[in-house]
Order: C-alpha cells, then sequence, then structure tokens
C-alpha cells in the first residue's frame, strides 16, 4: 500500500510539474510576442528569380467550393511561367472531376490529378501528385481556402534561404459569426498564430507546419519516400522529419488565408481527436529522434519534445485527476490540498488548442480584437471538452502502436456552401 | 435566511464570469479580422497609389485651389507659379512645366505631383514627390516619405531620403546619405550621375550564367583554397551555425546561410543568396548575384555588385545598411534600422 | 500650418498587425512588482494564519443559526514551513449517509449522466463536463455503499483540507494575476492595481463564501457531497474570474491600443 501511495504522490508531483513547465512556456510565448522584437519574415525580399512552385489542393467532393480557391489562385501575383495548379481529385463523386477537367481546358497550368483507388487520404494524394508535380516547391491548400493575391509570392519567398524546408502561414477563420463554437475557435486560432506560431518563430524554437496554407521542398519528401500514408498528421510528421534532418520551418505570420472552422461541437471532438491521434503517433515515433538528433539546438529540442507531448497532456492531466480522486479516497489529500490548486494550471493550457487564456489575450491586442476577449470564461469547458477528446485520440494512438492497424483518412465536414459569400 | 443569502451569493459569485462572457457573446458581433484579399508588393506602392488617387480628384477639380483627397487640401499649380513660400502647406502640381521651385530654401509640407523633370536644387525639405519624368534632388534636402521618378532619380550628397525612394528606371544615390528603403532595377549607390561603375561591365559574362548548386556543405567555417575546383570555383551551398567566412577572390556557386554572421572578402563572387542572423559584411570588389538577407546589419564596402543587369534581387537588412561609395545594387534595398552611404575609407 | 514636430511624426510606417508590437516600460513594469505583487504576497504569506483566523470566526458566526455552539470550534493545523499554520473550524463528526439517500442519489446521478451523453447533448463540453461531475459523485456513493467505514475525513477534516486549498488558491492567484498584470499588461499602473485587487477580493469574497456553504452542505446535509464539491466546484472555478477580470483588463487594453490616444503604444518589428 506504501508503495502504491507513493507512485500515487509521485505522479501527482511529476503532474504539476509537467503542468507549470508548459505554463511558463506559453508565458514565454505570450511575452515575446506582445514585447519582444519580432524577426522579420523574407517579405520585404524583390526578387525576380523566384522557385517553380507547384500548388497542391487535396478535393473530395468539393464541387460547391473548388472554384472559390482555383480563382482565387489565378488573382495571386505569381508568374504563371514559374507556377501549376494541381488540384486532386480523391475520389470524388460529384461533378469535382467535370469541372476541374474545364478549367483545365481554360488553363493549361491548371493540371488536375484524377484519383480513383482504395488508398485514400490527403498523405496518399500528395505522394501521387508529388510525382507529376514540376515545381520545385510544394504548396498546398484546401479547397475551400482563399489565398490572398500575394500569397503565393510570400510563401515561395521562403525557399530562397536554403535552409528552410518548409513554410507555413496564418490561417484565420471566416465563419466566425455562426455560433459559441466558432466564435471560440476564432479565439484559438489568435492565440496559436499570432501568439504561439509568432514567437516560436522569434525565438528560433519550432514553428509548426500546419498541412495547408503553407509549403515545403519537393525534393526532401521525395528523397526521405514522401508522406507516410499511415500517419494522420502528416504535418507534423514533416516538421519533425525536416528539424532532425537539419532543416527549418519558418512561420509567414503576413501570409494570412482565411479557413473554415467547425461549426458544431461533434465535428470538433472528431477533428481534436483525429490531430491527437495523429500528432501522438508522430510523438511516439519521433521523440527518441529528437532528443538523439546532433542537427537541432538544445533550445529547438525542449521546444520540439514539449510540442510532441502537447497532445498526450490532456491524457497525463485526466490520469493526474483519477490520481487525485484516489489520494482523495485514500485520505491523502491533506498533504496535497494546496497545491492541488496547481493542477487545474493544466486547464488553462488547454485554452485555445493549448494556448492559454493569457496568450489569447496577447494574440488579440495585437490583433486589435476588440470584446472578444470577454469570451474567455466560456472557454472554461473546453477544457474537459478536450480532456476527453485529445485523451480518446490518445489512446487511439496507443492502440495504433499496439495492434499496428491501418489507419482511415477522415475528412473534415464543410459547412459553407458558397465560400464566396466571406469577406 | 441568511444561509439562503449566502447560497445565493454563492451560486452568482460561481456564474457570475460565465454570465459576462455570455453577455459579451449575446452582445456583440464576432470580428472577423480582414485580410486584403488584392494585396500586392510593389515597391513603387506610395507613389503609384497617390498617383492614382490625385488624377481621379484631378478630373473633377473646379480651380478652387482647394482638392477633396481624405480631408481637404490647398492645391498650387506649379504651371501658374514663380514664386513659392518658403513653408509651402499645399499639394503641388506641375503638369507642363519642368519643375524648379523658386527661391532656394524651401519647405514642402505636402506631397508634389510633376509629370516633366523636377529639379529640386535648394529645397530644404519635401514631403514626397511622385514624377513622371526624372527628377533631381540637390544636396541637403530632407524628404520626410518618399520620392519617386518613374525615369531616373537622382539625388546629391548629404540627402535624408525618408521611407522610400524609387525609380522606375534607375536611381543614383550621392553620399553621406541616410535611406530606408530603396528600390530601382538599377542602383548606383554613392555615386555620381557623371561618373556612374558597375562590375557588370567587367565581370566574366560567363558567371551569370552559373547555376546555383544546391548540394549542401554543413557548418563550415571557411570556404577558402581547400574547397575549390581547378576554376576556383566552390561547387556548393552552405549552411552553418557558424560565422562562415569566404576567403579572397573564390566563386562560390550556391547559397550561403549561417545562424550567425557571414564575411565574404575581397573579391569574391557569390551566385546564390546570402542569409544570415548576425552581420554580413561584404569586402570590396565582391558581387553577390543573389539576394542577401539579415536579422542583423549589412556592411557594404567598395565597388561592390549586388544582383545582375535586368534582374531584381533584394539586400534586406532587419538592422542598419551602411554602404560605401561605388556600389550598385540591381533592385530593393530596405532595412528596418536604418541605411547610411558614406565616403570609402582604406 | 504644422509644425516641423507634427510632420516628423508622419515619420513612421503604420504597419500592420503581423508584426506590431506593444513597448516595453521595464520602469512601470518594475515598480507594480516590486511596490505591489511581491510587498502584497510577503504581506500575505506572513498573514495567511491570521486571515484564516477571521475566516474561521466569520464561518462560525453564519453557521451559528443552524450548529450549536458545542459542536463547533476553532483550530489550528500546521501548513507552510516558515510561515505558520492556518486556522479552521471544526465540526460535528459525519454519520455515514443512509443507503436510500446513497441509492436516490445514485440513481439521480445517473439519469443525468445518460441525459448528458445521449442525442444531441452528447460531447457537448457542458456534457463532458456534467458527466464528469456526476462520474466523480458516483464514485463517492459507490464508496459510501461499499466501504462508509473506511472514509477517511471527518468534517472537520475537510474543513482543513478546504482552508489549505484556499490558502494555496490565494497564494496561485496572487502569483498569476501580479505576474499578467506585471509582464503582459500595459498602460497605467493604476489600471493594473485595480485588475489586481478585483481578482483578489472576488476571490477572497468567494473563498469565504464558498467555505460557509460548503461546510453547511456537508453538516447539514450530507458528507456525501465531500468529493463532488472538492474537485467539481473547486480551484477549476477560481479560475473563471481570474480570467473575466483580466479579460476586463485587457479589454480596456484593446480599446486604448487601437484608440487615437494608444498609437504610442505601438512598436514596429
Amino acid at each position: 500500500m506504501g508503495m502504491v501511495l507513493a507512485v500515487l504522490k509521485g505522479y501527482f508531483i511529476f503532474s504539476i510539474v509537467i503542468i507549470l513547465i508548459y505554463a511558463f512556456r506559453h508565458f514565454i510565448f505570450a511575452y515575446n510576442r506582445a514585447f519582444g522584437r519580432q524577426r522579420l519574415f523574407y517579405n520585404d525580399i524583390i526578387a525576380s528569380d523566384m522557385p517553380t512552385i507547384s500548388i497542391l489542393i487535396p478535393m473530395h467532393n468539393e464541387e460547391k467550393v473548388l472554384k472559390f480557391a482555383l480563382e482565387s489562385l489565378l488573382e495571386c501575383d505569381y508568374d504563371r511561367d514559374r507556377m501549376e495548379i494541381i488540384p486532386i481529385n480523391d475520389n470524388s463523386k460529384d461533378k469535382t472531376k467535370e469541372m476541374l477537367d474545364e478549367y483545365h481546358s481554360r488553363y493549361h497550368f491548371i493540371r488536375p490529378l484524377h484519383r480513383d483507388c482504395s488508398n485514400r487520404g490527403k498523405p496518399a494524394g500528395l505522394n501521387d501528385a508529388m510525382k507529376t508535380a514540376r515545381g520545385e516547391i510544394i504548396i498546398v491548400f484546401d479547397a475551400d481556402y482563399r489565398p490572398a493575391k500575394n500569397m503565393l509570392n510570400q510563401l515561395a519567398l521562403a525557399f530562397l534561404d536554403p535552409e528552410v524546408g518548409a513554410v507555413m502561414g496564418r490561417v484565420i477563420p471566416y465563419n466566425t459569426d455562426k455560433n459559441l463554437l466558432t466564435r471560440l475557435l476564432n479565439l484559438e486560432r489568435s492565440g496559436g498564430y499570432q501568439a504561439d506560431q509568432q514567437a516560436r518563430y522569434n525565438l528560433r524554437l519550432i514553428p509548426q507546419y500546419g498541412g495547408t496554407v503553407g509549403g515545403f521542398r519537393k525534393s526532401l519528401m521525395l528523397e526521405s519516400g514522401g508522406f507516410d500514408t499511415a500517419v494522420l498528421a502528416e504535418d507534423t510528421e514533416l516538421t519533425f522529419r525536416l528539424y532532425i534532418n537539419g532543416w527549418k520551418v519558418v512561420y509567414a505570420n503576413s501570409a494570412e488565408c482565411y479557413e473554415e472552422v467547425p461549426e458544431t461541437w461533434a465535428v470538433r471532438a472528431k477533428q481534436v481527436r483525429r490531430w491527437s491521434r495523429g500528432h501522438n503517433s508522430v510523438c511516439f515515433r519521433y521523440i527518441i529522434p529528437t532528443i538523439l538528433t546532433k542537427n537541432m539546438y538544445p533550445r529547438e529540442k525542449i521546444d520540439g519534445i514539449l510540442l510532441l507531448l502537447v497532445y498526450a497532456m490532456p491524457f497525463m492531466l485526466a490520469l493526474a485527476l483519477l490520481d487525485s480522486l484516489a489520494l482523495f479516497f485514500l485520505g491523502e489529500m491533506n498533504v496535497w490540498s494546496g497545491w492541488f490548486v496547481l493542477l487545474f494550471v493544466g486547464a488553462y493550457n488547454t485554452y485555445g488548442n493549448f494556448a492559454p487564456f493569457y496568450e489569447i489575450s496577447s494574440a488579440l491586442i495585437i490583433d486589435g480584437v476588440k470584446k472578444d476577449v470577454l469570451l474567455l470564461p466560456l472557454l472554461t469547458f473546453n477544457f474537459y471538452f478536450y480532456l476527453w477528446n485529445v485523451s480518446l485520440g490518445f489512446l487511439d494512438a496507443m492502440v495504433d502502436l499496439v495492434s499496428r492497424r491501418k489507419v482511415k483518412w477522415d475528412k473534415t465536414v464543410r459547412f459553407t456552401e458558397e465560400s464566396g459569400q466571406v469577406v | 435566511m441568511g444561509m439562503i443569502v449566502l447560497i445565493f451569493a454563492f451560486t452568482m459569485l460561481l456564474f457570475f464570469p460565465l454570465l459576462g462572457g455570455y453577455v459579451a457573446y449575446k452582445k456583440n458581433n464576432s470580428q472577423t479580422l480582414v485580410i486584403k484579399q488584392d494585396r500586392s508588393k510593389n515597391p513603387r506602392y506610395f507613389a503609384d497609389a497617390f498617383i492614382k488617387l490625385f488624377e481621379e480628384k484631378w478630373i473633377n477639380y473646379d480651380g478652387s485651389g482647394k482638392l477633396k483627397f481624405s480631408h481637404e487640401e490647398s492645391i498650387i499649380e506649379a504651371d501658374k507659379t514663380a514664386l513659392y513660400k518658403s513653408k509651402c502647406d499645399s499639394v503641388v502640381y506641375a503638369e507642363k512645366i519642368d519643375f524648379n521651385p523658386e527661391p532656394t530654401g524651401i519647405q514642402f509640407y505636402k506631397e508634389i505631383y510633376v509629370k516633366k523633370n523636377a529639379y529640386l536644387r535648394g529645397v530644404i525639405q519635401l514631403r514626397a514627390i511622385a514624377c513622371l519624368s526624372n527628377v533631381l534632388i540637390g544636396e541637403n534636402t530632407e524628404i520626410i516619405r518618399w520620392a519617386d521618378a518613374q525615369n531616373e532619380l537622382i539625388v546629391l550628397d548629404n540627402c535624408d531620403l525618408g521611407i522610400s525612394t524609387t525609380s522606375g528606371n534607375e536611381l543614383i544615390i550621392g553620399i553621406n546619405c541616410l535611406f530606408r528603403r530603396l528600390y530601382a532595377p538599377v542602383i548606383y549607390i554613392g555615386q555620381k550621375p557623371e561618373q556612374k561603375w558597375s562590375a557588370y561591365n567587367t565581370i566574366d559574362k560567363k558567371i551569370l550564367y552559373l547555376v546555383p548548386k544546391t548540394e549542401t556543405k554543413r557548418n563550415l567555417k571557411y570556404i577558402d583554397k581547400f574547397l575549390i575546383n581547378e576554376s576556383g570555383i566552390a561547387e556548393f551551398s552552405v549552411v552553418s551555425k557558424r560565422n562562415v567566412t569566404v576567403v579572397e577572390n573564390i566563386i562560390v556557386q550556391g547559397s550561403i546561410r549561417s545562424h550567425k554572421g557571414i564575411r565574404i572578402c575581397d573579391g569574391v563572387i557569390v551566385c546564390g543568396n546570402l542569409f544570415a542572423e548576425g552581420n554580413i559584411v561584404l569586402g570590396k570588389n565582391v558581387c553577390v548575384l543573389g539576394s542577401i538577407f539579415t536579422q542583423g546589419d549589412i556592411i557594404v564596402e567598395s565597388r561592390v555588385m549586388i544582383g545582375q543587369k535586368n534582374k531584381i534581387v533584394s539586400i534586406v537588412a532587419r538592422g542598419r545598411i551602411e554602404f560605401s561609395e561605388n556600389s550598385v545594387v540591381y533592385g530593393n534595398v530596405s532595412c528596418e534600422g536604418g541605411g547610411k552611404i558614406s565616403k570609402w575609407l582604406e | 500650418m504644422r509644425n516641423d514636430n507634427q510632420i516628423k511624426l508622419k515619420k513612421k510606417i503604420h504597419l500592420s498587425r503581423t508584426y506590431r508590437r506593444l513597448k516595453v516600460d521595464r520602469v512601470s513594469q518594475n515598480l507594480y512588482l516590486f511596490l505591489w505583487v511581491i510587498p502584497f504576497l510577503i504581506i500575505f504569506l506572513y498573514t495567511y494564519s491570521i486571515i484564516t483566523f477571521f475566516l474561521t470566526d466569520l464561518a462560525y458566526f453564519s453557521l451559528l443559526p443552524y450548529l450549536s455552539m458545542d459542536e463547533m470550534g476553532k483550530v489550528y493545523s500546521d501548513f507552510l514551513p516558515y510561515f505558520g499554520g492556518v486556522y479552521h473550524l471544526t465540526l460535528p463528526d459525519v454519520v455515514a449517509p443512509d443507503n436510500r439517500f446513497i441509492a436516490a442519489n445514485m440513481i439521480f446521478s445517473l439519469i443525468i449522466f445518460l441525459v448528458c451523453v445521449s442525442g444531441r447533448r452528447s460531447g457537448h463540453p457542458l456534457s463532458i463536463f456534467v458527466s464528469m461531475a456526476v462520474f466523480i459523485h458516483m464514485v463517492s456513493c459507490i464508496y459510501f455503499i461499499f466501504a462508509p467505514d473506511y472514509f477517511p475525513y471527518t468534517n472537520s477534516d475537510y474543513s482543513e483540507l478546504y482552508i489549505k486549498q484556499q490558502v494555496g488558491i490565494w497564494l496561485s492567484f496572487l502569483s498569476i494575476s501580479g505576474l499578467i498584470t506585471a509582464f503582459l499588461g500595459i498602460g497605467s499602473i493604476f489600471r493594473r492595481i485595480q485588475t489586481f485587487i478585483a481578482i483578489m477580493l472576488y476571490s477572497f469574497s468567494f473563498g469565504i463564501i464558498r467555505y460557509i456553504v460548503f461546510l453547511f452542505i456537508l453538516s447539514k446535509v450530507s458528507v456525501l457531497y465531500m468529493a463532488l464539491m472538492f474537485f467539481s466546484f473547486g480551484p477549476f472555478f477560481d479560475f473563471l474570474y481570474l480570467v473575466y477580470i483580466y479579460g476586463l483588463y485587457v479589454e480596456k487594453v484593446i480599446s486604448v491600443s487601437e484608440s487615437q490616444e494608444g498609437k504610442g503604444v505601438w512598436e514596429w518589428s
């Protein structure tokens, strides 16, 4: 019994320490973004010799939205001789194929890739498209995104730097007025990009490639065997694959692009669970290589480890709460009651996709978003929401690891039928 | 009764923050951040935007001496004006004549728009000038915001060039000038109109066609004679955690990226780009055919060529850029910390 | 006519949100931290014993109409080394709830649980929160069904547990609200102090009232609710007002920084 109690108490202390480390990390990020010197991105560069780019747009039944993405891309100010657009029609059952073929007949540089095979999913589609892509740089957008005129230029500029392996832009939700969830997700995105990603770029840590509104060097991916179709978080996987091999990911805060965020809790739950499952499987695979690699600075390793563990945290926190429940009923809570409060600091690390309230506040000040900061208390219950769904994703990843089962790609449900109404 | 009050107070205190949040949610509409979808990089944006706005307003000009932009401004038509007040607080428009304001010592507090040539000798200060032909800015002039010429823009010594100085064709800037941003297909820096120098005229043209190599060597400190082939060329790019020095008279057929600083010694040619976190120093007679970018400062010694004819490159610093006289840049110069052109002292 | 200074101001290009940042005012940050937050924290560390003394008195007099004087008492327990212990109220011993009461609670909890996990409510954050609270309560019910004699706490124990937890909350909140208003705030020190005081006043009021209400429930209703109160209505809810009051402060900061008056707070890249 004494041994059990020691383990329970040890885990309790361990959890509090980890939680405080994350809280401190995000405090540094919030402070750096609000007051620190901002690291210059490459967008002051004007160069006539830009790299050739292939824009890949994974699509599955996108007849209602694809025209907005394609029309926006056609408006972009990138030299058309140096770009091509490859919409990846992944087993669509609607009129996506016909519409894409029609675009192809009008614009030779729009070259759709029609996939009609059992191997569905974003990573598999990207792999097939990369084999036919002519550009040195691959830029990925989702079908409902509407890139601004200078977006391609901003993203491609980063690759003039020979060390940059991938670049990530900022996504901004456009369907914020739908309901409370979309309002809250807007806060999360603000904290996650304006503060978290930019601070990591400033501090030369690990800004994360997010899988869309970003790009990477094709050669690096092809040399290392393309995307792993067994991984749901291909973006996180790419980030760590690059860092471990001595490449960097950079964040372009000025490369802003609208996106649609989930409008129902059910869809959000599914999305978060999938992210957690994918992220944790990347964590299992890359945590040791991250520690051992000689290509990363210690500061990058520390940030990398914390980043890899971020989706394991809610599970650890759930265990800590069960742990404290056990300690309570075993009559051992007396000693810990003063510190019990610190366990809930963790609750505030899960605010905004793990951006605590003060990080979101910093982002909102920088973004100049009035009033919405008062919605912060309503994010409270997200703690339990994330605790549950992210923990389920963690358990999924554990089962994947043990059983070596094959993962199935699932597209996030779209809500906006006419993205053109946006803005 | 007392306990009922306490339970009520407890419930209120428990839920008040949620109630506050909910009221804020109901009361205020969401704010989607506005992205300027049509924003495009235009180094001559200030002049182009001003000219567009001015031309739109001028169509309806009624000769009253007033023109409404964001707010009403007084207008001076240079074609009908011989002398200006020493402190001119009007927008000036010169349509059919060369703009050559008299007397000397004028301060122009508002924009100047000239369709022919502009000769601004003896002007102490001007806010901004857009010109569809050539501009000459005399010595000791201070530009507050921007200057742009469609053709040639010449700036004589000891000027402060404000935020942006651009040209559609050629920019020639004398010594002891301060700047923030320069742009032109060719910028002669620390030079005079009658003595323009560029290494482009003397460089072996074969070098211009060397394609930068992407094969990368990591963590080098020096690029020296041990790393070059028989033609004196280092055929690789470099990514290094350390300060990188390229020793004299080597050709680097690639780009260099350092997590610290970069020193390019005299006579070196770099075919690719230079990227650094620290300071970049370019020695005498250096040619860099690509762009240069640093989070630190850039120091450029004499007779340096950056970029090449008919291509645009950039030299961008988070900190300062210091040029010595007789250098040339094909494209864009930009620095957050301010730039300076000095006389070359051996 | 404009003077030269007005023209000089125009030399700055006002960049967009992408790379702007706030000016650091180290003097006011440090003044606020060293002359207000840290002294406050130190004073609290040396006075929390006295605070709990008065808090216990307050609880005593509030509960007097419902419990007799003989049933209650004030005792002192050790807490943090160097800073002293805490006072708390002692209450009558717990009588384990009878099985019918527990069964009623179990059934009620189960119904709530089923409501939360069924239909459209399933997966909603509030449903998950309530489900977890109900889960804790059900664990408590099961405990009292199978091992009522082993329940490790008396009401007095809980009282002690609560006071120690509350002092922990106050210490944490003094530190957190001090740090966030010192380092993640801008503008007048007065506004920061206002925010800090508002958070701490709320915290003291909430902590005291909750203590009295919880002790009342335990003494007069049932000890069965102890776990639920400790876990579900404990520190998690305290963070709510901290966030809300800080949100009000940030809201003011945003209003000022976005106004003409606040242009001076920004620096560029």
